[in-house]
């Protein structure tokens, strides 16, 4: 059938990889493998970078310094990642260690991690501190600059690239608030934009631009991008979460440069990204109800409300854990955190007495973090 | 009379709200019918505007239209298309929808003018529990054709349509299709029970469209013909594939090879956003070309597409017949070339065999069925888990369901074991499969026929169809004399200016030209 196609496209594919699409996407994976250094499975990555809410992962996160990794490609799928791995092992830069699953670099791996470090910008992202807000902020400027834009030429019929209506309701909301002055504020976001994106390189202020979409200008998709820059789609997605972390750092460091921008972020605390059902409990707990009558009034398990407390212990470190944990309790997990050098959850428990549970465990654990 | 004084509203609500100034041949016609309050049947060729003669009712009638189609996609797309015109109330009911977000809309439903339903949503007793409840004044099928055993594209779910219909109250029927012949067309209004359904039948032929057929040697020739004819005619242009991967790696190629022209993949696999964003740069100019399959199309109103290649072909004449009504809506000189080389019939053909379960498919999922009976269990509810157990595709799996039901040796989840009558089921279902197979096998062969066709393709094509076609407006075909030599499009060059920095990009954005000069 395609013989020649398949001849064609496969003497294409090897430039491709030559060139090397995915130094980013490759970059994270090295460097996660480099700092957990096999004490965590391969799949412990993947957990990291889709940010999953369990404490375990974020615990990791933060023991093993790759917080800011935490998080930044929530829509990465399990394919990629184990096309990735795979990758990285047929060409040696990784392998794994006799029974076990976990993997470990190579020289090879050390070495083309060494050469590359500066150029990936890692220490740009801060997946953690910034986690969810992050998608947030970004959805709300794409669709803001859109409705202002087409808004300027008065034109009403066009379809926003943004349809969840968290985000479309914000901008409705915004807009009515700005509104009828729009001149300002337009030409104010467009000042902002130009500073910031300044302070980019010019590949990345690129990228940004080409990805928005205004009057008439439909922004390109990522495949789009990844064709024109050479890059994967991977790749492309977490540079764009890479600028996002930085544009919010810059925005947070001096808010009155950005006024409009820092309109987008304000509302975004921590603890307003709590999972919908988790935000549920919180509000019953606030009002005293213990975790028992929680459960028995949102007719959920124990367990689970169990792990709302524990997520929202994480975002939220005011809030009291003595009532669950006894001083006593408290004291004698952190020695076995101290005694076993670990902070895997089984680990611990086997060291601690029967009384003590894998909740109170992880609760303690919340205040490990920073 | 209400609906007299609605009639005297149609001309102001289509400029008002679709923001357009004449009916197109048909539109007015049906539109009429039905706010008399009859059951239509609209045959209308692509890019006739089928979707006004509901979506104007929709407007005007007090109460809720539901429309019923196939494609999830592109349900979704005319959602987003209508809202944007201002049609708010719209909404779309499907599979993707989560728990939460269905309630939302469930609780709501009344105060939907206009609702899009897939067939398989209409099954579930609870969203028709709520639609019993509001005002139906006009109840849409669009696709028609799926409802016909024996039409390219039958969908079991299309068949019980009618015994919905009567649970919401009986209110009128439109049945919409682009392709239909004469015995799809009877089908439909059989199994709709509206013997007095009104047909509005309109030709489907198009006569600013030349038809040219290429053969080649080899895949080679083929690859080097498309891109010497999209390098020389810069014209907004599709390009049809069969798979997925092939758009991806024929754009990729083509845009490495012809640096000035924007080239872009489309296929059912990418996610909503990014389709859309193609789609709507491609309406915008912005792109030169398109390599997609056939989920690309649809609902997509640009008018002014020059260029319809196949590189690969249908594996019916009907969808051949869809594909190339994308091109030259505005009634402009178009061109439609399919690119042919031998074998290229092992695709399409490999296609229907795996829409089609084979004799040790179906023998093993009655073994399957048996011992569930014996077990006293039903088969189980999840889609997957009985994919899992049956061992086949989804799509067999539809067909063997409901060929299994009309056999009622399923009714729902319930499994109604007779060992004799089993027997004769399994010989029917086969003899079925068998007679499908047949039909759809003829159906390509009716394909290859024509493009090997010595004769004027164009009353080839319509044929089937149609008794005449009107004669055509510039060429005709390759067995009329067909030339690119006689064919000189005016040069359509996409939108996007030489490569601006980002700074001037941002700048006109979002302060707009004006600002340029300045």
């Amino acid at each position: 059938m395609s013989f020649v196609v398949k001849a064609i496209f496969n003497t294409l594919h090897k430039i491709d990889h030559e060139r090397d699409r995915s130094v980013i996407f490759k970059g994270i994976i090295l460097t996660s493998c480099a700092k957990i250094n096999g004490e965590r499975t391969i799949q412990s990555i993947y957990h990291l970078l889709t940010g999953k809410r369990s404490i375990q992962t974020v615990l990791d996160a933060h023991l093993y310094g790759l917080d800011h990794l935490y998080g930044i490609h929530r829509q990465l799928s399990l394919q990629s990642f184990n096309k990735i791995v795979a990758d990285l092992m047929r060409n040696h830069y990784i392998r794994t260690s006799h029974e076990d699953k976990v993997y470990l670099l190579t020289d090879r791996g050390k070495k083309w991690l060494a050469t590359h470090k500066k150029k990936l910008k890692l220490s740009s992202f801060q997946g953690f501190t910034y986690n969810r807000m992050d998608s947030i902020f970004y959805a709300r400027l794409i669709l803001f600059i859109q409705v202002l834009a087409n808004q300027r030429m008065q034109h009403t019929a066009y379809i926003p690239v943004v349809d969840q209506p968290s985000i479309t309701n914000w901008v409705k909301k915004t807009y009515k608030y700005l509104y009828p002055n729009l001149d300002r504020p337009v030409h104010e976001l467009y000042r902002e934009l130009h500073q910031i994106l300044s302070t980019l390189s010019n590949l990345e202020a690129d990228l940004f631009v080409n990805r928005l979409t205004g009057y008439k200008q439909v922004g390109l998709s990522i495949q789009q991008l990844a064709q024109m820059y050479q890059m994967s789609g991977e790749d492309i997605q977490l540079v764009l979460m890479r600028i996002i972390h930085q544009m919010i750092s810059i925005i947070y460091t001096s808010p009155s440069d950005y006024q409009m921008m820092s309109l987008m972020l304000r509302d975004l605390t921590k603890i307003n990204l709590l999972t919908n059902s988790a935000n549920e409990t919180y509000k019953l707990f606030k009002k005293g109800y213990n975790l028992q009558q929680i459960a028995t009034i949102r007719q959920l398990k124990m367990n689970t409300i169990q792990d709302h407390i524990v997520e929202i212990a994480l975002y939220d470190q005011t809030i009291p854990i003595d009532q669950f944990v006894s001083d006593q309790a408290k004291t004698e997990i952190i020695q076995a955190i101290h005694q076993v050098n670990s902070t895997k959850l089984k680990t611990i428990k086997q060291h601690v007495g029967e009384k003590i549970s894998y909740f109170q465990i992880r609760l303690v654990l919340t205040r490990y973090i920073r | 009379m209400i609906n007299l004084r609605l009639m005297n509203q149609l001309e102001t609500v289509l400029s008002k709200q679709f923001n357009l100034h004449a009916f197109r041949p048909g539109q007015k016609e049906i539109i009429t019918d039905l706010l008399k309050g009859n059951d239509v049947l609209g045959i209308l060729p692509t890019g006739s505007g089928k979707s006004l003669c509901y979506q104007l009712p929709a407007k005007l009638l007090p109460g809720t239209t539901i429309v019923v189609s196939p494609l999830i996609s592109l349900m979704i797309d005319q959602v987003k298309q209508l809202r944007a015109k201002g049609f708010k109330d719209v909404i779309a009911i499907n599979s993707l929808l989560d728990f939460k977000q269905r309630k939302g809309i469930y609780a709501n439903l009344s105060a939907y003018s206009l609702i899009y339903l897939s067939p398989e949503i209409l099954q579930q007793d609870e969203l028709l529990s709520y639609l019993t409840k509001i005002d139906i004044r006009l109840f849409v099928i669009d696709e028609a054709h799926c409802i016909s055993q024996w039409g390219h594209e039958f969908r079991p779910d299309y068949l019980r349509l009618h015994s919905v219909i009567e649970m919401l109250n009986n209110p009128p029927i439109l049945a919409l299709s682009a392709t239909a012949n004469e015995d799809v067309q009877a089908d439909i209004i059989h199994a709709l029970k509206r013997p007095k359904m009104i047909k509005h039948i309109y030709p489907i032929d198009k006569p600013n469209i030349a038809f040219h057929v290429v053969r080649l040697q080899d895949e080679d020739e083929k690859l080097h013909t498309l891109t010497k004819l999209v390098s020389t005619y810069r014209v907004p242009t599709l390009i049809y594939f069969s798979r997925r991967e092939d758009t991806e790696n024929i754009a990729h190629r083509l845009a490495t090879q012809l640096v000035d022209r924007k080239v872009a993949f489309y296929h059912g696999g990418l996610d909503a956003f990014d389709r859309l964003m193609i789609q709507q740069q491609f309406m915008n100019d912005q792109l030169d070309i398109i390599c997609c399959t056939s989920a690309f199309g649809m609902g997509i109103d640009k008018d002014n597409v020059r260029l319809v290649i196949h590189y690969h072909f249908p594996a019916q004449l009907e969808s051949f017949i869809q594909e190339v009504g994308r091109a030259g809506r505005d009634g402009g000189e178009s061109i439609s070339v399919l690119l042919y080389t031998e074998n290229d019939e092992i695709v399409p053909q490999s296609f229907i065999q795996q829409e089609l379960p084979t004799k040790q498919e179906i023998a093993y999922v009655f073994h399957q069925l048996s011992q569930l009976a014996k077990e006293n269990k039903q088969i189980p509810r999840s889609l997957p888990e009985i994919i899992n157990l049956m061992q086949i595709n989804e799509t067999k799996w539809r067909y063997l369901y409901f060929q299994l039901e009309s056999q009622h040796i399923l009714a729902n989840q319930q499994i109604n074991y007779d060992a004799d009558h089993w027997q004769r089921a399994f010989q029917h279902i086969l003899e079925h499969r068998h007679a499908r197979f047949q039909y759809k096998q003829n159906k390509l062969n009716e394909m290859l026929k024509w493009i090997h066709s010595t004769t004027c393709l164009r009353e080839k094509l319509y044929a089937e169809f149609q008794s005449s076609f009107q004669s055509p407006a510039f060429q005709c075909c390759t067995n009329c004399g067909f030339s690119f030599a006689n064919w000189q499009p005016v040069e359509q060059s996409t939108t996007s200016q030489p490569i601006k920095t980002w700074q001037e990009q941002l700048k006109l954005l979002m302060l707009g030209e004006q600002h340029e000069s300045k």
